[in-house]
């Protein structure tokens, strides 16, 4: 396919012959050959609106460059207020002829002609280039819009020699849209033989007439006739449905398109057996788009029991934030959507499932998860942590069991028991692989117990996790040293891999003298001889220096062993102190003083015993290496401080000592440099992580590098060749940054949701907290998680908390599904893709979305129809204690109904046309409720009644037999008293004022074009009018044709319909198919060669 | 009666101000929305029916339009644009020059030559009163250094005048009323109004001249209302003091701020100053429905009356700062101003509407009373 020298679509149309050649001629006649002509051209502004769709630029400087140009104009600098300027520009340039080009060129006629006519030339020279009528949209027709223009300029009749081509046409046809007009295609194409592919949109094909009760004038049940319909669809061998499915784009010539389809993740494979067992268990609603928002449906669904197809669905936007900031990637939006509805054991499981240590992470975790959530944007963002910490406290871990891999008998060595290390041994235990912790101390927990002090992290919460993951058959081994009773051979020669995860315990000095007298200790080695070896000596004046959680720890452990005064002494100002806000806070009521922008200087001794320490006053310099700004010193500033003991918490490094040197290869500050993609290091089999590697960090960061290299390890010793590692888990590339808010999405939530300040757990007095190490904060309580779980706004509406997976007998749920890109070749492309209901909210005087009783007639076609929600029964609606519009299940019926008509239809503030269909759907609902209210008082407020054609009057008739009441008279507004509406109007034909109080309203909203119709235009070549439908090729001939060959619309996209008609349109673009597939060629328009024609003989002359 | 139809009366309403009613496809939505009407009183959409079909008779017996204060809120709902507030507008004016018997109305309101040939008449009567009669033009000045205006014009001449001009205005509004009267109540065979009816109705008169209560019932336009109220007392307040009382308020000896014949002038200035400011910057800004559109008799009315205030203002400053002949010349420009303005604005123009609106509401509700009091004996 030559597509390189052809424009990507390319089109012919009959105007050319029809206005253009005329046109042409005519000039001929009166100006033969005459090549000096001196011409003026005007561009409309309106191509200026389309940027997208025009490189006008392009085209201006072509048509500048031509030399019989001798005037350009814009209509942006056009002077229209001063004609004589024009004027004089005609006489200057001895114009002789002016052009308007644009789509809506004829508008400046007028002027121009006055400016001729002033100049004295003959006001008939104005000529009017009409892109429209010459099918030029786009920016592929470039050359179309190049050979036209220069045609009329050098009198070269464009269409004289017009080049076509001749392609052979695809048997296939792309069908988008699979509503009734789909269908009907589909089928029509399908049974002559030919091969089509139905693509829709939502999840299951059938439209809008899917919701319908009845039709009307029939009066048939919808569901009856459309069922076998997509039945067939569904089963036909020619059809291949798409469902989830958009074009994203289209190349090609006609009869030869090629057609990207994106395939949207359905998170549900063709194994599901429609039993719905999922649906029961998901606990994520949102509002029902088929049940046009009258009631929830769940984030696992099916429209309807009879969809085609009939699978079901997951509605999943993306990764939520919160997940995205984890660094273990922890299903946050799962646990929230469980404990919200009270499933406290499945809440646990799916944590425990990514977390090995939830108990700590619900504690000590920095809960960056927290700083992205969205719901700051609204009032507070959900209290994550503490929602974690009341799941493993309400639901014991003692009774959960997690599935294992069948054993792989791969044995797994690990050195260190910290979070890096257990979080390791949790997910390669899991994995199938025999694994032991070797641990250095007496107890296992690294940092975690040697660094953290009781009142942060109680050491019974730490065994469980422990005991958990020691359950799970990892096996811990204390007091084993590397390098002392455990050589680097015996774990090479015993073990398949190696996990080294031994921390940062060494404490850095700080290089002042006496920094080894007595009563100076190093941070973490003082809290550690707090944790694991019970001291509890400490001086009645402590000084802590630094500004970490250490040296925070290390004051309120001080404070607590009773030390009369504590004081922490930083060298930056607050802004720069790495310790956590919260733990900063704790310190300070707890009493604690501290001091900023002061470093030490001395340590004053006496008989080697500290006595007080001699600071420098400091100031802030320019920003080092960190980004954090330097102190310093400010000369002759300095103070003394008495002290009996000083704790110094500067930093930690890795030991290093016990490492085979030679072969593993140290950074500067001794940490272990490893392959970044997988965490290997030089030795084969070896894999390093934690504070080792990076240095001192957090909990959770240690634990995400044990993570990685467990799945690392687990790659490597299923001998998977790919070494580079990606974390498949945790959907790393899809990792996006996460994306700032934009004002309109958090004014959306504004909307949505009202605010709801966090629940705070309590904390013990602070006498308490003073004198014992118990836990500062208290748990939740049952009611508060939940609620505070009920906060969480569901970002992406499926939370994958599993549920579903797991009462999927067929096993059909696959979380990892992706979007698809599927392209397929296609003679023919039939657009069918329909309308879009009036959003009713827009007119406020209605009160649609204020008052409960005010309902679409949509909503009331979902409620009436024996499969809705309601399972056909009219209910009114109320107000729920959140502020939702709920159904009364157990309400009354409406006494009385109101319709009102024309609702965003004949409104020139809203749709200025007549959406067509309204007057008699509305008549509809208005036998639907006589029927199943016998007994109530129905009004219709109508403008006009429009009841045309076969059978429709009539069935305005029976209505009003029924009993039905017809006012003419458009309501100003609706107004409730007392859950009574109002609804005053001018009831005309009798000429006096109605005042109704009624108890439902029902609006009957008009069609409007899809909003994304523009760009499907774009995207084809096609045009929308005003209005935003399909622009036919003509009104009355070719009401299904488009200005592009080999594709047609069909139904409502073109214009408001009714079923009968749309089907009809949808059988007549089948019919088009057929004969272009039938007669296997089509003929177009080769524009380049006719412009190079055109060009030709301009040269020539 | 069978009324017949004219279809060239679109042609006379453009000239006050109608735009093209033909948009309107009579939905009712106007009538629905506005908090005025009744049963017995459908407007505008009936209004606009009858301007559409050209039934000159139904309209010139039509109270409607002068119950509607133009909150615009017809206007800004209405499906088709078809500005139902401002065709109201329009019927009133033409509705103005129904009333009018001498049919001066009717070439003012279509013709600014008219306007503003026989505005510059009346001034040029007043300029050679003045030219042929004034006072001594004395320099010297009063005690407390005063001009001595009642020299120049004593204001027992003036007051004779005053009361001349009064009864003209009297006159023609009057009898305007009383046209206005046959046409709405009189030509309307079906309605037989009791007399006591116009007794006790004659309170609605009153409340509605002096306080435009039902104009405080559009609720989206209190400030306006508000506004009204002030031109309306300062200007009433004004009148009274010239035509009334000009022996106490045209004097030449300076009271302290604090006398009542100061505190009532500067109220009167000050509401007029700022009530016509207002009318005038939402007219230019265009701002709400009521200002969107303005016939040119709407701004000669606010300009003239502006011009009419300032000048007295300055006939006021120049008097008490002792600047005898800036006094004289301010004087006779004031009332060169003041007189046309009366003349042409008051029984023929926009400020007729202080007469009609009143009567108007109390005509409908004579008619609303009297049929209620017809129905009721077939009820029962």
């Amino acid at each position: 396919m030559s597509s390189q020298v052809l424009v990507d679509v390319q089109g012919y149309h009959f105007l050319i012959r029809e206005i253009l050649l005329p046109t042409v001629i005519w000039i001929q006649n009166d100006f033969a050959m005459n090549t000096n002509s001196n011409i003026g051209v005007c561009f409309c502004e309106y191509l200026n609106g389309h940027p997208e769709s025009f490189r006008l630029s392009e085209l201006v400087s072509y048509v500048n460059n031509l030399n019989a140009v001798a005037a350009l104009w814009n209509e942006s600098n056009l002077p229209l207020s001063n004609v004589q300027s024009v004027v004089s520009t005609i006489r200057n340039e001895n114009l002789k002829k002016i052009l308007i080009v644009g789509n809506r060129p004829g508008h400046l006629k007028t002027f121009f002609s006055k400016a001729m006519k002033c100049a004295g030339r003959d006001p008939e020279q104005v000529i009017l280039v009409s892109f429209p009528d010459h099918g030029i949209f786009q920016k592929n027709d470039q050359d179309k819009a190049r050979a036209l223009i220069a045609g009329i300029i050098y009198d070269y009749p464009y269409d004289r020699n017009i080049n076509t081509e001749t392609s052979t046409v695809h048997p296939d046809t792309v069908i988008i849209g699979g509503g009734i007009t789909g269908i009907q295609a589909a089928l029509e194409i399908a049974n002559g033989g030919h091969k089509v592919v139905l693509v829709e949109r939502t999840s299951s094909i059938g439209g809008h007439m899917a919701m319908f009760d009845k039709t009307f004038p029939t009066l048939d049940c919808a569901a009856c006739i459309l069922t076998p319909k997509m039945v067939e669809v569904g089963q036909h061998p020619n059809i291949e449905l798409l469902t989830l499915s958009e074009v994203v784009d289209i190349s090609g010539i006609p009869g030869n398109y090629m057609v990207k389809i994106r395939k949207k993740a359905r998170y549900v494979t063709d194994k599901c057996t429609g039993c719905g067992e999922c649906e029961k268990v998901c606990p994520i609603e949102i509002s029902s788009e088929f049940e046009s928002g009258l009631v929830n449906r769940k984030a696992i669904y099916r429209n309807f029991p009879q969809a085609i197809p009939n699978t079901y669905a997951i509605s999943r936007t993306g990764m939520p934030f919160c997940k995205i900031a984890c660094p273990i990637g922890q299903d946050v939006e799962g646990y929230m959507a469980l404990t919200a509805k009270g499933k406290f054991k499945e809440a646990h499981e799916l944590i425990r499932r990514t977390n090995a240590l939830p108990s700590i992470c619900g504690r000590v975790c920095y809960h960056s998860c927290e700083e992205v959530c969205k719901r700051a944007c609204l009032d507070e963002p959900v209290s994550i942590r503490n929602v974690k910490r009341f799941i493993t406290e309400k639901y014991s871990s003692k009774k959960i069991r997690l599935k294992k891999a069948d054993p792989t008998n791969k044995k797994v060595a690990i050195v260190g028991s910290g979070p890096s290390g257990l979080a390791c041994a949790h997910d390669l235990i899991l994995r199938g692989h025999d694994v032991s912790i070797f641990e250095k101390q007496k107890r296992a927990g690294g940092m975690l117990i040697t660094g953290i002090p009781e009142f942060r992290l109680p050491r019974k919460i730490l065994n469980e996790d422990i005991n958990f993951i020691k359950k799970l058959g990892v096996k811990i081994l204390l007091n084993k040293f590397v390098g002392k009773n455990l050589t680097f051979d015996e774990l090479r020669s015993g073990y398949d891999a190696v996990f080294l995860a031994t921390g940062a315990h060494k404490s850095l000095e700080i290089g002042l003298d006496n920094e080894n007298a007595e009563g100076v200790v190093h941070g973490v080695d003082f809290l550690r001889s707090v944790n694991l070896d019970d001291n509890d000596q400490i001086g009645k004046k402590v000084v802590v220096i630094g500004g970490g959680n250490t040296a925070i720890d290390s004051a309120r452990v001080a404070v607590r062993l009773g030390a009369k005064l504590v004081s922490i002494v930083y060298r930056r100002s607050m802004d720069e102190m790495p310790a956590t806000p919260g733990e900063v806070k704790a310190a300070r009521e707890e009493g604690v003083l501290i001091s900023l922008l002061a470093a030490p200087k001395e340590f004053i001794v006496k008989n080697n015993r500290i006595i007080a320490v001699r600071f420098a006053k400091m100031k802030l310099g320019e920003p080092d290496e960190s980004g954090r700004r330097r102190p310093v010193e400010i000369k002759g500033k300095e103070f003394v401080q008495e002290a009996d003991t000083v704790i110094i918490a500067a930093s930690q490094k890795p030991e290093v000592d016990f490492l085979e040197k030679d072969k593993i290869k140290l950074s500067k500050w001794d940490t272990m440099v490893v392959n970044e993609s997988n965490l290997s290091i030089d030795m084969p089999g070896f894999y390093a992580g934690g504070d080792a590697v990076s240095g001192p960090s957090s909990v959770v960061q240690a634990m995400a590098m044990g993570k990685k290299a467990a799945l690392a390890i687990d790659s490597y010793l299923n001998k998977n060749t790919n070494q580079n590692y990606r974390d498949e888990e945790l959907n790393m590339s899809e990792k996006e940054a996460i994306p700032e808010l934009t004002a309109s999405e958090i004014e959306d939530l504004k909307q949505k949701y009202k605010v709801e300040k966090r629940h705070r757990p309590t904390e013990i007095s602070l006498q308490e907290r003073r004198t014992s190490f118990n836990e500062v904060e208290r748990t939740l309580s049952e009611e508060e998680a939940i609620a505070e779980a009920k906060r969480c706004l569901n970002c992406t509406i499926c939370s994958i908390c599993r549920e579903c997976e797991k009462v999927c007998d067929p096993k059909a749920i696959d979380y990892n599904m992706k979007d698809e890109i599927l392209e397929h070749n296609a003679g023919n492309i039939i657009l069918a893709t329909g309308f879009k209901p009036f959003d009713a909210g827009r007119i406020k005087e209605y009160g649609y979305g204020k008052y409960p009783n005010v309902f679409t007639s949509l909503e009331f076609e979902r409620m009436v129809n024996a499969s809705g929600p309601t399972g056909g029964k009219i209910m009114l609606r109320k107000r729920n204690d959140d502020g939702k519009l709920v159904l009364e299940e157990n309400g009354a019926p409406p006494q009385s109904v109101a319709i009102i008509h024309c609702v965003g239809s004949r409104d020139q503030n809203y749709h200025a046309y007549c959406s067509k269909v309204c007057c008699m759907y509305s008549l509809k609902i208005g036998h639907l409720l006589k029927e199943k209210l016998p007994g109530s008082e129905i009004y219709e407020f109508y403008i006009d009644l429009r009841a045309f054609g076969k059978g429709y009057e009539e069935f305005q008739n029976r209505i009003v037999q029924e009993g039905v009441h017809l006012i003419r008279g458009l309501p100003a507004r609706v107004e409730e008293k007392n859950k009574r509406l109002f609804i005053r109007s001018e009831d005309i034909i009798n000429s006096r004022l109605s005042e109704l109080e009624v108890d439902m309203v029902i609006l009957s909203i008009g069609l409007e074009a899809q909003p994304d119709a523009e760009q499907i235009s774009l995207k084809l070549g096609l045009m929308v009018d005003e209005n935003g439908w399909f622009q036919e090729a003509n009104y009355n001939i070719g009401p299904t044709e488009t200005h592009r060959q080999a594709i047609t619309i069909a139904g409502a996209c073109q214009g408001p319909k009714d079923i009968p008609d749309s089907v009809a349109q949808g059988s007549a673009a089948a019919a088009r198919v057929l004969q272009n597939i039938l007669t296997k060629k089509i003929k177009f328009q080769d524009d380049v060669k006719n412009l190079r024609e055109i060009e030709g003989v301009i040269h020539e002359r | 009666m069978s009324e017949r139809v004219d279809p060239d009366f679109i042609k006379d309403m453009k000239n006050y101000g109608a735009s093209d009613w033909n948009a309107c496809y009579h939905c009712g939505n106007c009538t629905a929305i506005c908090p005025f009407t009744e049963s017995q009183a459908l407007f505008p959409r009936k209004g606009i029916r009858q301007m559409q079909m050209g039934l000159k008779d139904s309209l010139a017996s039509n109270v409607d339009p002068w119950l509607c204060y133009y909150c615009g809120e017809c206007s800004d709902t209405c499906p088709r644009n078809a500005n139902p507030g401002e065709l109201m507008m329009a019927l009133r004016r033409y509705l103005t020059t129904i009333y009018d018997w001498t049919g001066l109305a009717r070439k003012f309101y279509k013709s600014k030559k008219w306007e503003f040939g026989i505005m510059a008449f009346l001034a040029l009567i007043i300029m050679a009163l003045f030219i042929f009669f004034h006072g001594p033009m004395t320099k010297e000045l009063t005690a407390e250094g005063g001009v001595q205006l009642n020299t120049f014009a004593p204001w027992k001449h003036i007051e004779i005048g005053d009361w001349i001009m009064a009864g003209l205005l009297g006159f023609f509004l009057i009898s305007n009323i009383l046209n206005m009267y046959f046409k709405i109540i009189l030509k309307d065979k079906k309605i037989k109004i009791p007399f006591t009816l116009y007794i006790t109705e004659l309170w609605s008169l009153v409340i509605n001249f002096f306080t435009q209560k039902k104009f405080s019932k559009c609720e989206r336009d209190r400030t306006y209302w508000i506004t009204h109220l002030l031109v309306m007392t300062s200007y009433t307040i004004m009148f009274i003091l010239i035509v009334v009382f000009l022996g106490w308020f045209q004097t030449d000896s300076i009271y302290p701020w604090w006398h009542g014949q100061r505190l009532l002038g500067y109220y009167a200035t000050f509401g007029l100053i700022i009530g016509i400011l207002y009318f005038l910057i939402g007219r230019y800004k265009k701002d709400t429905q009521k200002n969107k559109y303005s016939h040119f008799t709407d701004w000669s009315f606010l300009i003239l009356l502006l011009l009419t205030t300032i000048t007295g203002i300055l006939v006021h400053i120049f008097r008490i700062s002792g600047l005898p002949m800036m006094t004289y010349y301010t004087y006779v420009i004031h009332l060169m101003i003041l007189f046309p303005m009366l003349m042409i604005e008051v029984p023929f123009s926009k400020w007729s509407h202080l007469a009609y609106r009143p009567f108007a509401i109390y005509f409908y509700n004579l008619k609303k009373k009297a049929l209620a009091r017809q129905l009721q004996p077939a009820i029962q």
